[in-house]
């Protein structure tokens, strides 16, 4: 298993906790629009929360270009490689 | 020009006849579309277009400059100083004298009086709307979310676009812009769908809003006298009114936009069948709900993200107090952002407790009940939005609260006709783009339809009556 692959397991963890709508199944081009429940307030606490798990920080600039988990992945690839 | 006058059933075949004739000339078409839109905007006051003129121009100047530099520090300054201006002239025209005014009576409370004559500013129609449009430009830009148009006559002419340039959508550069630059094309369904969202809109503005404003003009003016049923009559017969009065807009404008092949954002999805308050704004007046998302909700939750759930609830209630503000200078705009910031702190909080709710009882009766629930909740909060003042409010309220004296309200029965009918239809048609989207039953279910709300909008003695649409205000 690669390292996209893995986070992306995180990563569903961590929504299916917030979005609390049963288990999430996340893939690469998975945008808000295909889960429901992913609205503004729950994607604040999803991105306090992958802080939390990997210790970095967001910049304002790179949440507000994020478009779907493709490019979330990189951001953490990028932030916990650095 | 009202969309709902003789003048623009005349202006627009006009329009459309010489857009189309040029359909080989993008540039013709878009200096149509500039002409017209201008037009369209200075018959209420030509004074209006020189300011609109400006703040495209401004915005078009100030945004070249940010994305023409790499100094961050040079195009964070740019920004603010873009910012500034567009906030300052909204400021001055919608807030100054509410500002000074509020000042001057928290002075009073310290036993200090200045006297205060306020100037007659008139509120250029449409500010409200356009600011928004251009200051999300001005921030794309400056977060390198969208480049900058280096195409000054396109430009000023996607702001001006006289469809949704007095109430909305609030349309995005990233979205709107780009179909100026390129050729539009219109197949047949695409142009009788485009009449057809039109005729749905003319048919809530015109049948339904306007009628039952008559009523509600009566009842808001003289609840003093009134028992509490008439008064929560009016208040239910209002919050009506205001979502045929805007979405009814919407649709002539999106439905408007199509004829030339132009695509508009959504700005409603059939609010009142929403949930809870959170869904109901992200059902009604979409456009603006997510600008506010945006530009002021995301940045503001973002940065207190470490707060937790109190981050979410001190976000939400900023965000709902200035989209109050946003509607107009008046406290009970405020109040009203307030409540709904302290139902979304609510729903915030509860949001476990209320699946484990859905869970235990019926999820029909939940689902009904949490409807019933949300539109109360916003019949009662509209009370605000049509209160001139807060003591309008208050008066309101002490009349709902009377109990003596009660009656059936003397209203014509048949008021409530529009309204059950408007409300069945959208049920029905709750999972399609708009009421009237019935392009796919038989033709003589659908031309039995058309003719019917046709014969309803000429036999209306509100078609031609001048009656403003409520968001123009705004």
């Amino acid at each position: 298993m690669n390292q996209k692959q893995q986070i992306i397991l995180d990563l569903n963890e961590i929504f299916t906790d917030i979005i609390d709508e049963g288990e999430i199944m996340l893939n690469p081009e998975t945008t808000a629009n295909d889960i429901d429940g992913w609205d503004s307030l729950n994607h604040i606490q999803i991105l306090a929360a992958i802080e939390k798990k990997y210790t970095f920080k967001f910049t304002l600039t790179e949440i507000q270009n994020l478009k779907n988990i493709d490019d979330l992945t990189n951001i953490i690839v990028q932030k916990t490689s650095a | 020009m009202l969309f709902t006058t003789f003048t623009f059933f005349i202006f627009l075949p006009i329009v459309l006849g010489l857009y189309w004739l040029f359909r080989k000339n993008l540039v013709l078409q878009n200096l149509i579309i500039l002409i017209s839109s201008y037009v369209f905007y200075c018959w209420w006051n030509y004074w209006f277009g020189v300011l609109l003129l400006f703040s495209s121009s401004f915005c078009f100047l100030i945004t070249r400059l940010i994305g023409k530099t790499n100094h961050e520090k040079k195009r964070y300054y740019l920004l603010l100083f873009g910012l500034a201006v567009h906030i300052g002239i909204l400021c001055y025209f919608k807030y100054f004298v509410f500002f000074v005014q509020s000042i001057l009576t928290l002075l009073s409370f310290s036993h200090i009086n200045i006297a205060f004559n306020p100037p007659n500013i008139v509120l250029p129609l449409a500010i409200s709307f356009f600011t928004f449009h251009l200051i999300g430009y001005m921030v794309d830009v400056y977060q390198k979310k969208y480049s900058y148009s280096d195409k000054y006559f396109e430009f000023i002419t996607h702001v001006a676009f006289f469809p949704q340039l007095v109430a909305g959508p609030i349309e995005r550069a990233s979205h709107l812009l780009p179909q100026f630059l390129k050729e539009r094309t219109v197949s047949a369904p695409l142009f009788r769908d485009g009449l057809r969202q039109m005729l749905w809109g003319f048919f809530k503005k015109i049948v339904v809003a306007d009628t039952i404003a008559l009523p509600v003009n009566y009842i808001f003016l003289n609840y003093e006298n009134l028992d509490a049923v008439t008064i929560a009559t009016g208040a239910l017969l209002f919050s009506i009114q205001i979502y045929c009065d805007f979405s009814g807009y919407s649709d002539i404008a999106i439905g408007c936009a199509k004829l030339m092949g132009f695509e508009l954002f959504k700005n409603f999805n059939y609010p009142f069948f929403a949930q809870s308050a959170t869904e109901f704004w992200r059902r009604w007046h979409i456009s603006f709900t997510t600008w506010m998302n945006d530009y002021i909700f995301t940045p503001l939750a973002f940065s207190k993200r470490d707060w937790g759930v109190w981050g979410l609830m001190f976000a939400t209630l900023i965000s709902f107090i200035l989209s109050g503000l946003w509607h107009g200078a008046n406290w009970t705009f405020v109040l009203w952002g307030l409540l709904y910031g302290i139902a979304f702190a609510y729903e915030i909080n509860t949001k476990k407790i209320r699946k484990r709710w859905a869970k235990t009882y019926h999820p029909d009766y939940y689902a009904a009940f949490s409807r019933l629930a949300t539109f109360s909740f916003w019949v009662f909060t509209s009370m605000l939005f049509r209160s001139e003042s807060l003591t309008h409010f208050w008066g309101l309220l002490n009349g709902l609260a009377d109990f003596s004296n009660l009656k059936i309200p003397d209203i014509e029965p048949t008021i409530f006709l529009w309204p059950l009918l408007l409300i069945t239809v959208e049920w029905y048609q709750r999972n399609k783009e708009y009421g009237l989207a019935i392009q796919d039953l038989p033709y003589y279910i659908r031309w039995t339809a058309y003719a019917a709300i046709i014969v309803a909008i000429f036999s209306s003695d509100n078609l031609n009556n001048q009656s403003q649409f409520i968001y123009f205000q705004f």
